[in-house]
């Protein structure tokens, strides 16, 4: 019996799932990267991983030979390592990288542990809420690529992460919230006792001005530490001209400790220290709250990203040199390896080979490149060993053009102020008219008590309900979507996610895996004969790929030792055609059947598999739809959301496919980079999302007014990005906008209740019947219900 | 009931002293990560540290 979702991410597993045995059960994964990391933390002795962890996690995408895997070697190199790593003494050396892929405290707890297995490495300490990774290594023993190398293993991307500026303000400011958190709430607790032993009324003269004046010295460093940032805030704003929330929030809370400090010099009044102190205590954590969620949405974004090689071989009449990428001039001629990202744009010279162009198109099939062809910069060379003229190099060549272009729409792209500011800059300003109204009727009705009514009134009304209404809500939606994968980097996405009319996905990548996959083996009768199984020759295609950069390889996972046959020498790669290998067996040929080579290539690729120049097996191979797209569409079309399909492709066989599955918009294919923002113009400002991963995607996801980037998506792409997808589960998608509507109404019932809230206990105040002791609780309680209503959002 | 005149700022007293300990966890950066050290105290990986039998008569 199969089990419906993977044992390692614990998504839907495809009809023909991985298998893998550990401790003698069978486990089912969805994808050969899955099983393969599954394989390297049984086999590192820490099977206890999948005691603890939750089964949410996110597939392991990037699956890579051998080859690919030595790109990590890059990170030995002193020139890159300068730019990130630290020496610590003679032999020890540290640096901070930044962890793709983490979901659950599980994940800390096995990257420390694989990392430490490693010989050399001295410390590993992962941060589970930045996923930042501090580590410590022994130079002479262990080099940086084995630590890249076997988190790469364990399914987790690794990149080097070098704090900014902001970044730096960031971690202080984190601490001085939790600072002025443990003051305010330290300062709360001793005045509440204080104001306990007050209003039990049996109490001395003498031991009430102690008390009071207890609570001034407790409330000092509220005032002076907790509260002072409020304080500077509101100044600043007084300056600039325009009111914040700030404002009212400092009025309230000075005037109560000065008054309540005059009381206790004087000897005579009210004093309302446990107020002051609980009112800054809340504010604290609202504020501290909705900072947490805002910061821990950007920690991602800091990552050193190295898309374009820093170096490049240089072919010169001696051979071939290295040399650094900024040296290359025009017309200079370099050679290029397979599996390289091409540094430049420019024309092949010699040799031929295909290239990965999907960063550009979106196409995941590369596109075969001969003499004289042009080649883009941040392409991949699939095949053989080609030399290319360099024609365009750094800000002129097309990676940096892109570039531009999306600099350019994501300026013009429209930003909503602020949700929380929008309805409480009116708010405070009747609120400090109407309280210095009544207090000017005080004066003339009764001159002793105006000063205590003003002050409560103020309190009674202060907008911390109403501040707090939005905020709160918000971050905790924002919490509980980064939870399911889902990270919003702006403001506006909850707001505009709402009201959600559209949305817009690329095809191959989002919707698809992106991948191509064995969808169908058909033995001849040789094959039969020779009693060969569809998993044998799964593996005997695998032996034939394992050393190919070409997509199609990852259509073969590499399955080990399970199958016995003699191991395949000589294996090269006819380019554009297929691989051949031989053992004893004879000689084995992997590829497009030689009468179709000419044909235009379908949707489908065929490929065969010979002995000896007699066919063995047909296999079919096609990109999948995502296991979660149908169940995804399904959902949107309930929550009356319009989905479109957008993709650079050509028409394929899935295109009927994704009608099928219930696309309830169009379909566009064959459009441009260009042609995907046009389609969007002409919407004339829908409120539409746009989910995507390409670079071609990039211009678009700087232009929709929401955009949404995929796991696995470009840097670039993700920079431009509103919110970043760490999933590759695209139900999210549909509950994301659930939640925004909910979040909607929740934001509505807070205000709500905030203004009945002011409404009813305004007049109330104004006549003098309440307190401040009175307005203080009633606020508090009333801030407490708007965040008790909001954390609801936590499921 | 005097003897709040002199336990009010002993109380006082050891507050400070707290509050100058909070700050110091604070700035060692003992609060820096909130999130997984609650969890990671569940994970059940310290057998090692746990004496055995064997261990016992060791020390014996």
């Amino acid at each position: 019996m199969n089990e419906p979702t993977c044992f390692h991410c614990g998504l839907p597993n495809p009809r023909q799932p991985y298998t893998l045995t550990i401790h003698n059960e069978c486990r089912y994964f969805c994808c050969a990267g899955c099983q393969s990391a599954a394989k390297t933390i049984v086999d590192a002795g820490l099977a206890e991983y999948y005691k603890f962890h939750q089964p949410d996690q996110h597939p392991v995408e990037n699956w890579l030979t051998s080859v690919g895997q030595s790109s990590f070697l890059h990170y030995d190199r002193d020139d890159t390592q300068a730019e990130f790593v630290q020496r610590q003494g003679e032999k020890l050396k540290s640096c901070i990288l930044i962890i793709e892929g983490i979901s659950c405290s599980a994940c800390t707890w096995l990257i420390e542990k694989r990392l430490l297995q490693l010989t050399g490495v001295t410390s590993a300490t992962v941060n589970a809420s930045t996923h930042r990774l501090s580590i410590q290594w022994d130079d002479s023993t262990c080099r940086l690529s084995n630590v890249f190398q076997a988190l790469f293993l364990i399914g987790y991307k690794a990149s080097p992460f070098l704090p900014d500026e902001e970044e730096q303000i960031r971690h202080r400011t984190q601490r001085k919230y939790i600072f002025r958190l443990g003051v305010a709430g330290i300062g709360m607790m001793q005045a509440m006792m204080n104001a306990v032993a007050l209003y039990s009324g049996d109490i001395t003269q003498q031991h009430e001005r102690w008390l009071w004046w207890t609570s001034l010295v407790l409330t000092l460093p509220v005032i002076f530490i907790s509260a002072w940032p409020f304080f500077t805030s509101a100044w600043h704003s007084i300056k600039g001209r325009h009111l914040s929330m700030d404002v009212s929030v400092s009025i309230a809370i000075l005037s109560a400790f000065i008054a309540s400090c005059l009381a206790t010099v004087t000897g005579h009044g009210e004093v309302y220290f446990e107020s002051v102190n609980m009112f800054t205590f809340f504010l604290v954590l609202s504020r501290f709250l909705e900072f947490r969620a805002r910061s821990l949405a950007h920690t991602q974004g800091n990552a050193i990203h190295q898309e374009l090689p820093q170096t490049c071989q240089l072919a010169t009449s001696e051979g071939s040199r290295e040399v650094l990428m900024k040296d290359l001039k025009p017309n200079d001629i370099i050679q290029l390896m397979p599996g390289e990202t091409c540094p430049v744009d420019g024309h092949i010279t010699s040799g031929q080979s295909e290239f990965d162009e999907s960063s550009f198109t979106g196409e995941f099939k590369s596109v075969p490149k001969s003499i004289g062809d042009a080649v883009s910069a941040g392409t991949i060379n699939q095949h053989q060993k080609v030399t290319v003229r360099v024609a365009e190099t750094g800000s002129n060549n097309s990676f940096h053009l892109l570039r531009t272009l999306i600099e350019r729409a994501g300026a013009e792209k429209p930003r909503i102020a602020e949700l929380a500011d929008k309805g409480s800059r009116q708010f405070i300003w009747s609120t400090l008219i109407i309280s210095v109204v009544i207090g000017l009727v005080w004066l003339w009705v009764d001159i002793d008590r105006a000063y205590w009514i003003v002050i409560s009134v103020l309190v009674v009304t202060c907008p911390c309900a109403l501040s707090l209404a939005t905020p709160t809500a918000l971050a905790q939606a924002t919490l509980s979507l980064k939870n399911r994968g889902f990270v919003i980097t702006r403001g506006y996405v909850l707001e505009r996610l709402a009201s959600l009319e559209a949305i817009a996905f690329d095809k191959t990548g989002t919707l698809t895996e992106g991948q191509f996959r064995v969808i169908k083996i058909s033995r001849t009768s040789l094959a039969k004969d020779m009693s060969l199984t569809d998993d044998e020759i799964l593996a005997i295609c695998a032996e034939l790929e394992r050393n190919s950069e070409h997509p199609i390889a990852r259509a073969f996972p590499w399955t080990s030792a399970e199958h016995q046959f003699e191991p395949i020498e000589g294996i090269r790669n006819l380019s554009g055609i297929g691989v051949e290998g031989s053992n004893e067996a004879g000689k084995w040929f992997l590829g497009t059947p030689a009468e179709k080579v000419l044909q235009v290539v379908s949707s489908n690729k065929v490929l065969n598999l010979t002995l000896n120049q007699q066919l063995l097996a047909i296999i079919e191979l096609d990109d999948q739809v995502r296991a979660t797209t149908p169940s995804t569409l399904d959902l949107l079309r309930k929550l009356n959301v319009t989905t479109h399909v957008l993709t650079g492709d050509s028409a394929t066989d899935l295109d009927k496919q994704f009608i099928d599955l219930g696309v309830s918009g169009s379909y566009y294919g064959h459009l441009s980079a260009q042609e995907k923002v046009e389609w969007l113009n002409q919407l004339n400002n829908q409120n539409i999302a746009f989910v995507g991963d390409g670079l071609n995607d990039a211009p678009l996801l700087a232009k929709a007014p929401v955009s949404i980037a995929m796991l696995n998506a470009t840097d670039m792409s993700k920079a431009q990005a509103d919110v970043l997808m760490l999933t590759s589960d695209l139900q999210v998608l549909a509950y994301a906008v659930q939640l925004a509507k909910k979040t909607k109404r929740i934001i509505r019932q807070n205000l709500g209740w905030a203004l009945v809230y002011n409404a009813v206990a305004l007049p109330i105040a104004a006549v003098g019947w309440v307190a401040p002791w009175q307005a203080a609780i009633g606020m508090s309680v009333s801030s407490l219900l708007v965040v008790g209503n909001a954390l609801r959002l936590r499921n | 009931m005097d003897i709040l005149l002199l336990l009010i700022p002993v109380t006082l007293l050891l507050l400070t002293v707290s509050g100058v300990l909070f700050w110091w966890t604070v700035k060692s950066g003992q609060y820096d990560d909130l999130d997984s050290p609650a969890q990671r105290i569940l994970f059940d990986d310290d057998e090692h540290m746990i004496p055995t039998s064997k261990d016992k008569n060791d020390d014996d």
